[in-house]
């Protein structure tokens, strides 16, 4: 971790490494990403303090964070729908003030639109309404309450603020781009949202499930509307990057439809319900030449063979102990026409492991998981707060790769 | 629509039957029709509930352990087991019918995903269990305090998240050093847990679903009262 290899010239770019991964063809080395929450972030660059000379400015995202993905070599960058939230001053509460930097989601360098209440409670662009919960090693962000809960009809859906395309200004997309990573070298994803759970977020978990059986016309309308308003945004945005040369590697969204033995509802249930909004969003990318890479969690060995089908190329983040996820399994059977990305246990190796059963696991990731290419490092999801910096460190050792 | 339900010509085995399907497809006008329709015909309360409505959800918690039901045809189910349960409890307290057992349950301090723990709640519910439904982001005293109220047979605790679950153990310990503990059948549950840390921190049982909390509860507490 001495070196910097991406500017050793016998190395590939990061870049050209994942591109070379995604054509799943053996690269110059296994390319990485890094997923983590805020108090990992935090720990790591208070103990490492990677130098930030030439990142920046700081307005979209923050320098240390981005020196410290460099730092870790780490080949993936994103940026985020929500770095480019410009809505109405309407839809801010009295009292309420926006911050692009207080939400405890915000797992990469960028910034986040947030508005904060008075009572200490947020709402995101759609309106979903948190606040934040101590816990002894780190905070979580948690549901207050459900904007749509009470709703018994489309007609009370309708009346919710539903942002429109307008709320987003997507015009700063390329210069952040080439603030980010002047020389091209990073291999940059668009993340654009979710569906089914950005939907169950604004109407209640429960309320949402049932109403799947009950009264379909509710989810689908959320639905409905948050995927209209994703298509249109790809647009803009895709647009924007064409016009700009077509710097943007890849489009990212993600939707948890795993539980950790099953599916939270069934394969008839999500073919009828969720594939068909995943499948719009795939085929606007793949029409403007770009792979989609897509996030769940949960025991989802089932639905692989439809999302290959359905055109996902890149999946994450493969959580390894959840019922099926037999990674052997899954590279033999699916690993020709998948890139995976994820599979590093946050659950038990990263919190509880040592350093070198962390370095074990990175090697077996990468040994069967990296065969012929097809594999992006990373963990399982976000590292969580109760887990040694040490073994975050182990973990991005260079030599592992 | 419970208006033009006529179950009477239907024989109780057969109505029994009925309940069971009703259930398993989350029906509640169907399923308060026919409740009242066996308590006309002078089944207590307690068979009504037993044969029933706890026969009814058990094959539902098999259905859903084995990979055929999922969490929305649960909760319909759950729903309609709680329009049985309306019209049943205050008619269980007044015949003085056995009590099958009390649960207090809760995600603990610092963890907000509840959606397992609802789903454990709404089945040991479902299995005749009074359930003392806590829901998130509970610290040892809220157990105590609930636990003092309710005098449950079972406590529950819940946790999503690596960071925390090691608060079950704090739980416990205070439950011990309130003399508490050994009164008690403790349950626990959530992603990131195993056996071994149930036994690490002294949890009579881990559960890894629903049904499993179910069956558990009951062989526990069918050992606690000598019938096993």
């Amino acid at each position: 971790m001495t070196t910097t290899p991406h500017t050793d010239e016998s190395a590939a770019s990061p870049r050209e490494r994942v591109k070379t991964a995604m054509r799943h063809q053996t690269p110059d080395r296994v390319p990485v990403d890094f997923l983590a929450t805020m108090e990992i972030w935090d720990r790591l660059i208070e103990h490492l303090k990677p130098d930030t000379t030439g990142i920046g400015p700081a307005e979209y995202f923050d320098p240390a964070r981005e020196a410290l993905l460099r730092h870790f070599n780490v080949d993936c960058r994103v940026l985020s729908y929500d770095v480019f939230c410009a809505p109405p001053e309407s839809l801010i509460h009295k009292g309420a003030k926006v911050d692009w930097w207080v939400s405890m989601n915000r797992s990469t360098p960028n910034r986040m639109w947030r508005q904060s209440n008075p009572d200490d409670t947020f709402n995101d662009i759609w309106s979903t309404h948190s606040y934040k919960m101590e816990t002894a090693v780190g905070a979580y962000e948690g549901f207050k309450t459900w904007p749509l809960s009470a709703a018994e009809s489309v007609e009370d859906l309708k009346k919710h603020p539903w942002p429109e395309p307008d709320w987003w200004d997507f015009s700063p997309l390329p210069g952040i781009m080439k603030q980010l990573d002047a020389h091209e070298e990073y291999h940059i994803r668009f993340r654009i949202g979710s569906v089914f759970e950005i939907g169950w977020q604004l109407r209640g978990l429960q309320e949402f499930m049932m109403d799947l059986v009950e009264k379909p016309e509710i989810p689908l309308y959320i639905m409905d509307r948050l995927t209209e308003i994703y298509l249109e945004n790809m647009r803009r945005v895709l647009e924007a990057d064409a016009a700009a040369g077509g710097r943007l590697d890849m489009l990212y969204f993600y939707d948890d439809i795993g539980t950790q033995n099953s599916l939270l509802i069934s394969k008839p249930m999500w073919r009828e319900y969720v594939r068909p909004y995943h499948a719009k969003l795939i085929e606007l990318a793949h029409q403007y030449g770009k792979p989609v890479m897509y996030h769940t969690d949960g025991a989802i060995y089932q639905l692989i063979p439809e999302f290959i089908e359905m055109g996902v190329d890149v999946l994450n983040p493969l959580q390894p102990d959840a019922k099926d996820m037999d990674l052997q399994k899954i590279k033999d059977e699916f690993g020709g026409k998948l890139t995976f990305h994820g599979g590093v246990d946050i659950m038990r190796t990263l919190p509880r492991g040592t350093k070198e059963q962390v370095a074990a696991e990175v090697k077996e990731r990468i040994k069967v998981l990296g065969r012929n290419g097809g594999y992006i490092m990373a963990s399982s999801h976000h590292i969580q707060p109760d887990t040694p910096i040490q073994n975050v460190m182990a973990m991005y050792d260079l030599n592992l790769r | 629509m419970s208006d033009e339900l006529d179950y009477s010509n239907i024989e109780t085995p057969e109505l029994i039957q009925q309940i069971h399907d009703d259930l398993y497809d989350g029906l509640v006008a169907e399923v308060t029709a026919a409740v009242n329709e066996l308590l006309s015909r002078k089944l207590t309360p307690y068979d009504v509930l037993t044969r029933a409505l706890v026969g009814g959800m058990d094959i539902v918690g098999v259905d859903f352990r084995d990979g055929i039901l999922f969490v929305p045809e649960v909760l319909m189910a759950a729903k309609a087991m709680k329009a049985g349960m309306v019209i049943l409890r205050p008619l269980l307290a007044e015949t003085g019918a056995p009590q099958i057992g009390t649960m207090v349950i809760g995600t603990v301090k610092g963890d907000i995903h509840d959606i397992g723990k609802n789903l454990v709640a709404m089945m040991m519910e479902g299995a005749g269990f009074k359930v003392v439904n806590l829901g998130i982001n509970n610290d040892a005293d809220k157990f105590i305090n609930a636990i003092k109220e309710h005098q449950p047979d079972i406590i529950g605790m819940s946790a999503l998240l690596t960071t925390t679950m090691p608060y079950m153990d704090v739980i416990i310990k205070t439950l011990k050093e309130q003399g508490l503990r050994d009164k008690l059948i403790v349950l626990v549950g959530g992603a990131p847990l195993n056996a071994a840390f149930a036994e690490e921190i002294e949890a009579d049982a881990y559960c890894r679903d629903a049904a499993v909390a179910v069956e558990t509860a009951k062989k526990l507490i069918a050992i606690r009262r000598g019938n096993m």
